[in-house]
């Protein structure tokens, strides 16, 4: 297939150099990180509501702007997640009007990281790579192994060998080869960097990554296109690295600059945990520098980076677009997460948890208006992680197999309760 | 052994701001260093540097400039993702 035209080049955050398309990832003049540049005026004459309309339900369905240069073949049935308006749970958080980006019904493995892996994955196909790796902890690793299987790659997941049992099997079942190494967080993270510049491997969150972090500024095309082609006055985005902040910020300035939408003034927020807020606790200093925090202590394992790589950019796009952050304690996660399934039905794993006790402090602090519309990004399914709230969710009441004890134990003070 | 360049991310805690430490690298590890980028304000200074020599020397370069307190990271520090 003749190449398309609209992904031209990579490109320096920091210096603005432009790099061929291969696979790699960091500037070699000031080791700025690289991102995919497109030709927005070959895109704007082909790229308008109706076509996108006219498409199948999935992420590609925007598909001149993601950075691959034929048809996807790698995680076709991605993305297009419900948007849900939660006004139950807009009551309880104190504004006046809430959606919920449901990406904890990605396919195929529950999380937003399908939407990343999907892209890296079709460009790592595109520049003839065999074998895909990663290193991850979870989420990502088991969209990189369901995804390969589905494509017939093969693949290799790197952990650190203390992970888990649980996150661990998520990963093995789909035959990839599962690679554990002992050592330090950081330790880890080095050998890894090698064995992607040693071999001839696609590293998604390495030599992929301009690849693989474009694949979530779909999320923001389509929370714009579900709201009826507009751009929702606050965005609350759970923050790791930070990287989905600023391409869902992207997303935006994209849709903005080809015309999709109307430009409304918009305001995006991050959230993390407070046992590794390196970003929040820099915006909250007033600074762009990022603090790294050596030994996250949370149970938010899957935003515990405690050396964000793009924490710098989050932070400009919060300050860029009058935004701002909060991080929350590990009980106010709990909390979150109960709120999000007591009040809009949605089981979210640790993140969700963190977006919506994040989402709650910034509406009480008035830096969301109790007056405003907002869209909270729940990122992964909470089955993921239930052990973060085993024992804290109540336990089952029993009773003996007879009406008699129903009626004594169950509904005669269910009834005095709701009397009350 | 051939030389080798190795690329990394520095962090400076607040402490060791005004050390010249990488003067000192220099003079007691067989590396070439070179800065690309830098920013120093009163609470951190970032470099990224990049280590030119034998693989061997470079580790140990790095081990030193952990053992003084220095955070150093690979250039795609945040390889473990979630």
């Amino acid at each position: 297939m003749e190449p398309t035209p609209f992904f031209s080049n990579l490109k320096c955050r920091e210096c603005g150099r432009l790099y061929p398309k291969q696979a790699i990832h960091v500037c070699d003049f000031d080791f700025g990180p690289l991102e995919a540049a497109y030709d927005y005026a070959a895109i704007g004459r082909v790229l308008n509501r109706k076509t996108i309309e006219s498409r199948p339900h999935t992420m590609w369905r925007y598909r001149e702007l993601l950075p691959i240069d034929g048809e996807p073949t790698v995680g076709t049935q991605v993305g297009f997640t419900p948007l849900v308006k939660a006004d139950r749970l807009a009551k309880v958080l104190g504004i006046r009007e809430l959606w919920i980006k449901n990406d904890t019904v990605n396919y195929p493995t529950l999380s937003f990281k399908d939407r990343v892996v999907s892209v890296a994955l079709s460009r790592a196909r595109e520049l003839g790579f065999e074998v895909v790796a990663c290193a991850s902890t979870g989420n990502l690793a088991n969209s990189v192994a369901a995804n390969a299987a589905a494509a017939g790659l093969k693949s290799y997941v790197l952990i650190p060998a203390d992970l888990e049992q649980g996150k661990v099997l998520g990963s093995l079942v789909y035959g990839t080869q599962v690679i554990g190494i002992h050592g330090a967080y950081d330790q880890v993270n080095r050998l890894c960097s090698e064995i992607a510049g040693k071999y001839g491997w696609g590293f998604v969150n390495v030599n992929l990554r301009p690849y693989y972090a474009e694949g979530s500024k779909t999320m923001g095309f389509e929370i714009c296109e579900q709201l009826g082609w507009r751009i929702p006055q606050h965005t609350i985005v759970p923050m790791a690295s930070g990287s989905l902040l600023t391409k869902i910020h992207k997303a935006y300035k994209e849709f903005i600059q080809l015309g999709l939408v109307e430009e409304t003034p918009f305001h995006m927020h991050g959230t993390q945990a407070t046992g590794c807020a390196p970003i929040s606790h820099a915006i909250k200093r007033g600074t762009d520098i990022v603090k790294p925090v050596p030994n996250p202590q949370t149970i938010v394992k899957s935003l515990a980076i405690g050396t964000p790589a793009d924490g710098y950019y989050a932070i400009h796009s919060m300050k860029e677009t009058g935004g701002s952050a909060e991080d929350v304690t590990d009980e106010e996660v709990v909390e979150g997460i109960r709120l999000l399934a007591e009040y809009a039905g949605i089981f979210a794993e640790t993140a969700g948890g963190v977006t919506v006790a994040g989402a709650k402090k910034l509406i009480a602090s008035g830096h969301i208006g109790a007056n405003d519309s907002a869209v909270l990004c729940i990122t992964g399914h909470g089955l993921k992680t239930q052990e973060a709230i085993i024992g804290k969710v109540g336990a089952p009441r029993l009773i003996a197999p007879n009406i008699r004890e129903f009626e004594e134990k169950i509904y005669a003070p269910d009834a005095a309760a709701a009397a009350h | 052994m051939a030389a080798q360049e190795t690329r990394f991310w520095l962090n400076f805690p607040p402490q060791l701001i005004t050390q010249p430490l990488l003067w000192r690298l220099c003079r007691e590890f067989a590396v070439v260093t070179n800065i690309r980028q830098a920013s120093v304000t009163d609470e951190v200074g970032i470099v990224s540097l990049s280590l030119e020599g034998e693989a061997e020397e470079i580790a140990k370069a790095v081990g030193w400039l952990e053992s003084q307190g220095v955070k150093v990271d690979p250039v795609e520090m945040n390889t473990i993702a979630s």
